[in-house]
């Protein structure tokens, strides 16, 4: 079960300051992803904790489903919403199982229902059994955010908010866990908020990427459309000079290949496979079309077309 | 008089003596933790608090113990208070000072963490708050009791009987048995009760290091 999240002209105001969000309206379709990008003090990070309520608004309303949250009871809004932060978050004198075991411990599940559902989630997030009894301090980084992961997830919250989740994570365990993350999701279905500073996350992740300026929303869209058109300088700049290549690895040859048959000789490349793999292939052949397994044909020319879309 | 002689004669003396040693030593410890964790919960909730409370602890910790006990005979009259009230004083700044470092050492993301699951604030302190204090505070309490075992001996100079009285006699009577035996068990004392805190301390701390 997944519940969509609303935010009807939402303004945060501490004192002294300019509003840290200002009067944003933005929806989070029920069961997607939404990656809100930015640089540091944009408001990207008090947008979040609006919806948990750590931080109250001072005007306008937040919708989960139907129900404006702020006449919902505090401590039953934040059992029905999963909170992952950067892995300082699980507690240390708590092994993996009693981390797991607090929010259905709150929510009074029995013992057996708890370990039942504690080795569900051990395996959804591909730990071993062996795991339940670790404490924190004796898992890796990567393991730690999979135990908060699997936290967050253990009363089957229809909704997750992540603080910058994998921000402590080196690169390499970093992409995998994203890719693990996408995989969890494509089986549980929530919807799902995730905080990040880097655009290359928001774009991996995100079904929709939402960037903020100094509390204001800018742009709005799926990845690919905000990677083909940066609304201005500043999204552009969020997204680098790598922009071409990150388009093109974000689609699949599938999206803008042909039907005509490839001429004789051509590199294959498969469907699923991304542009940029295929773009790689055309460069180190030095081909301008490339067949595609299973019927079909990519030319340079499609490639182009994909980038302005 | 030789060791045993000594022994045979005034056993019942350094049983009653250590026996009223490990009493005053209880009363004194207790009490300090009590005031040591209060005190440092206060200060570590209103931070205004500790600008008024640490100094006043600190002058009194500074104090030599002698002193303390010389100051409290016209305040609080020669016996068991006048003895007690001043060392457990002594007790409470490192129990103090560890309960409030101990709450200060809390990823302050772990507590937000609890409250963003639901957790009400009782359940924050006792399941979070506490486990994460604790080995903590234990350490405090050890160094006050090590501290207060041997202190206790100087309560003999106001009559108070504890193991300080044998080692006065000793030193009075130019006689080595006394003390020997007196300040013997009390060493052995400090290093038992330093022996039990340090493993309950290790207890507490297990699963976090």
């Amino acid at each position: 079960m997944a519940l969509q999240v609303e935010f009807r002209d939402v303004t945060k105001e501490f004192p002294g300051t300019p509003p840290a969000v200002d009067r944003l309206s933005l929806t989070i379709e029920a069961g997607s992803i939404l990656a809100l990008v930015g640089p540091s003090g944009c408001g990207k990070t008090t947008t979040m904790k609006m919806i948990n309520r750590l931080i109250e608004p001072s005007s306008g309303e937040i919708y989960l489903g139907d129900a404006p949250i702020s006449h919902m009871p505090l401590k039953e809004l934040r059992r029905m919403i999963g909170y992952v932060i950067q892995y300082v978050g699980l507690f240390p004198h708590m092994s993996v199982a009693e981390n797991i075991a607090i929010v259905p411990k709150l929510l009074g599940w029995n013992k057996a229902r708890i370990d039942a559902r504690i080795d569900e989630l051990l395996a959804l997030v591909g730990l071993p059994p062996e795991h339940r009894a670790r404490y924190p301090r004796s898992l890796s980084g990567g393991q730690q955010q999979r135990v908060g992961v699997a936290r967050a997830l253990a009363a089957d919250p229809p909704v997750l908010l992540m603080d910058e989740p994998f921000g402590a994570l080196d690169p390499i365990t970093r992409v995998r866990i994203q890719d693990e993350l996408l995989a969890i999701q494509s089986k549980v279905r929530k919807t799902i908020v995730i905080v990040t500073h880097d655009m290359d996350e928001a774009i991996r992740l995100g079904d929709k990427v939402a960037v903020l300026r100094a509390g204001r929303l800018v742009q709005h869209e799926p990845p690919v459309d905000i990677l083909r058109h940066p609304k201005d300088a500043f999204v552009a700049e969020l997204i680098g000079h790598d922009r071409l290549v990150k388009l093109l690895s974000t689609l699949p040859v599938a999206s803008v290949m042909s039907e005509d048959a490839a001429p004789g000789e051509a590199p294959a490349v498969g469907r699923e496979a991304t542009l940029e793999t295929a773009f790689l292939r055309m460069l180190d052949t030095g081909r301008d079309a490339l067949a595609v397994e299973g019927g079909g044909s990519l030319h340079i020319r499609d490639l182009l077309r994909a980038s302005i879309g | 008089m030789s060791f045993t002689e000594y022994v045979e004669v005034f056993g019942d003396n350094i049983l009653y003596l250590l026996e009223q040693h490990v009493i005053l030593f209880a009363i004194a410890l207790a009490a300090a933790i009590v005031i040591g964790v209060a005190l440092g919960t206060l200060v570590h909730r209103f931070k205004g608090l500790g600008t008024l409370i640490v100094p006043v602890v600190n002058v009194l910790q500074a104090c030599p113990e002698i002193v303390l006990l010389a100051l409290s005979i016209p305040l609080l009259g020669i016996g068991i208070s006048g003895a007690l009230i001043p060392l457990f004083v002594k007790g409470v700044l490192p129990i103090l000072r560890n309960t409030t470092s101990g709450f200060a050492s809390i990823d302050p993301r772990m507590l937000e963490a609890a409250r963003g699951m639901g957790m009400s604030p009782a359940q924050i302190l006792l399941r979070v708050e506490v486990p994460a204090v604790l080995p903590i505070v234990i350490a405090g309490v050890r160094i006050s009791a090590v501290m207060l075992v041997s202190v206790l001996t100087l309560t003999a100079y106001i009559g108070v009987d504890s193991l300080g009285t044998l080692i006065l006699q000793g030193i009075s009577r130019m006689d080595t048995t006394p003390l020997i035996i007196g300040s013997g068990l009390t060493a052995l004392l400090a290093v038992t009760v330093n022996y039990l805190l340090f493993g309950l301390e290790r207890l507490a701390s297990r699963r976090v290091s």
